[in-house]
């Protein structure tokens, strides 16, 4: 875990697929539980913001659907906030090279 | 690939409709088959029984009549007409017995099964439907092929429905998720509770075999074949009273074993009706169990469509 972390901090890329991702992960929860997006929090754990297991399983699909890559649908109970997610995602490094592909397509193919 | 889901509609915002995971996809159709091969080893354990040691009793039929009707209400009155619908509200207890009784049907949690009965209403016989009859093509082997589709095939194909855009309001509801979460242990009481009846009534260990066979696993085959009925059957034969934008149809064969839900012209036209019986004659077992617990003070807000608004809806004599 530590030499991830660390191997992390040393790639730009993984900086900035953390801050799309999380970016999105904001936008959904406004959007999810129909508060404004200032109110939402990297580090509030998921389970506070009343999303129970189904209501994230439901998140990561639509995350999958997004990213154009396959989750592991419990991805959220093991990364249970944005910040935490967004980091797990961005640490993998062969899902890295396929994220940033995806990420970089231009604006207008995105939701 | 974002822009639409594949229901094939609009996204709304980033919330889909469908949730494009195989491995989510795979895991509940392997759970519709287990379902249905239980329910067939049920029969095949009934006739076996009946063969090798005695006829069937009246107590196998009385714990299958018994079980498949509060079971099967679980699902109509519960799953359906209250959660889907909202057609009429209900004690917090009185939501909890009927979520609880539905799970035992093995036809899905309730989030799911109302997510997935939402999307049908949504598309019904159009594109994005999970279970129409009718878009198969209109050769007789198409339409034999759109109704086997309809009745089992859409089982083990059906696309996994996103409880966030479709039933965000259970989602809200702390109590249902408690009873939603143990959805396997609701299908396990409902194999017990019938084995621990029949096996105290006939005092034996035989008699509790023979409860979980009937009031079970032939049980859990029969509900399952009602909503199938309802999916296939109900949308391709009977009648079309009412302008419902869909094939829908009411047919009095199979609005009694369905326990009223075969007024399906009836409630495609007017979904949130809680009791679907709209002429004297149609028999709606589940609306006089709504009825009956408005009755005891447990159901109260019952929706009915106005004379007005039937009058409205309904198509000419043709
Ligand atoms: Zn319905
Ligand atoms: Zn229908």
């Amino acid at each position: 875990m530590d030499s991830m972390m660390s191997e992390r901090a040393a790639d730009p890329g993984a900086a900035a697929i953390e801050r799309e991702i999380a970016g999105w992960m904001r936008g959904y929860l406004a959007e999810l539980l129909e508060i404004p997006l200032e109110e939402i929090d990297d580090d509030t754990s998921f389970d506070r913001y009343g999303l129970d297991s189904l209501a994230s399983v439901g998140m990561i699909g639509d995350l999958e659907e997004w990213l154009g890559v396959e989750l592991d649908p419990v991805l959220a109970s093991d990364h249970p906030s944005i910040r935490a997610l967004a980091r797990a995602l961005a640490a993998d490094e062969r899902r890295r090279l396929l994220l940033t592909r995806r990420l970089r397509l231009p604006a207008a193919s995105r939701p | 690939m974002s822009v639409t889901d594949s229901a094939g509609a609009p996204r709304r915002g980033k919330i889909g409709r469908v949730i494009n995971d195989r491995r989510l996809r795979r895991s509940q159709h392997l759970h519709s088959a287990v379902a249905t091969l239980a329910g067939i080893a049920g029969l095949l354990a009934a006739s076996l029984l009946a063969i090798l040691d005695r006829p069937v009793s009246a107590l196998d039929l009385g714990i299958f009549a018994g079980f498949f009707l509060a079971i099967g209400l679980g699902v109509t009155v519960g799953f359906h007409r209250h959660f889907a619908h909202r057609a009429f509200q209900a004690t917090p207890a009185t939501r909890a017995a009927l979520a609880i009784l539905g799970c035992m049907a093995a036809q899905g949690p309730v989030v799911f099964w109302v997510a997935l009965h939402r999307l049908h209403h949504e598309f019904s016989d159009r594109p994005g439907d999970p279970h129409s009859p009718n878009l198969a093509g209109s050769s007789a082997f198409q339409r034999i092929k759109g109704l086997l589709h309809a009745y089992i095939g859409w089982t083990v194909r059906h696309p996994v429905p996103n409880a966030n855009y479709y039933a965000r309001d259970l989602l809200a509801d702390r109590r249902l998720m408690w009873i939603n979460r143990r959805y396997y242990a609701w299908i396990a009481l409902g194999l017990v509770l019938p084995a621990a009846l029949s096996g105290l009534i006939a005092q034996s260990a035989l008699g509790a075999a023979e409860g979980l066979v009937w009031g079970g696993l032939i049980r859990l085959f029969a509900v399952h074949n009602i909503i199938w009925w309802i999916t296939s059957l109900a949308h391709a034969a009977g009648r079309r009273d009412y302008l419902s934008g869909d094939r829908s149809t009411n047919n009095i064969w199979i609005a009694l074993p369905t326990l009223g839900e075969g007024w399906h012209n009836n409630h495609h036209g007017f979904p949130r009706a809680a009791v679907l019986s709209f002429e004297w004659w149609q028999i709606d077992i589940s609306g006089l169990v709504i009825r009956l617990l408005e009755r005891c003070g447990l159901a109260w807000d019952i929706h009915a469509p106005t004379p007005a608004a039937l009058a409205a809806r309904r198509r000419g004599e043709a």
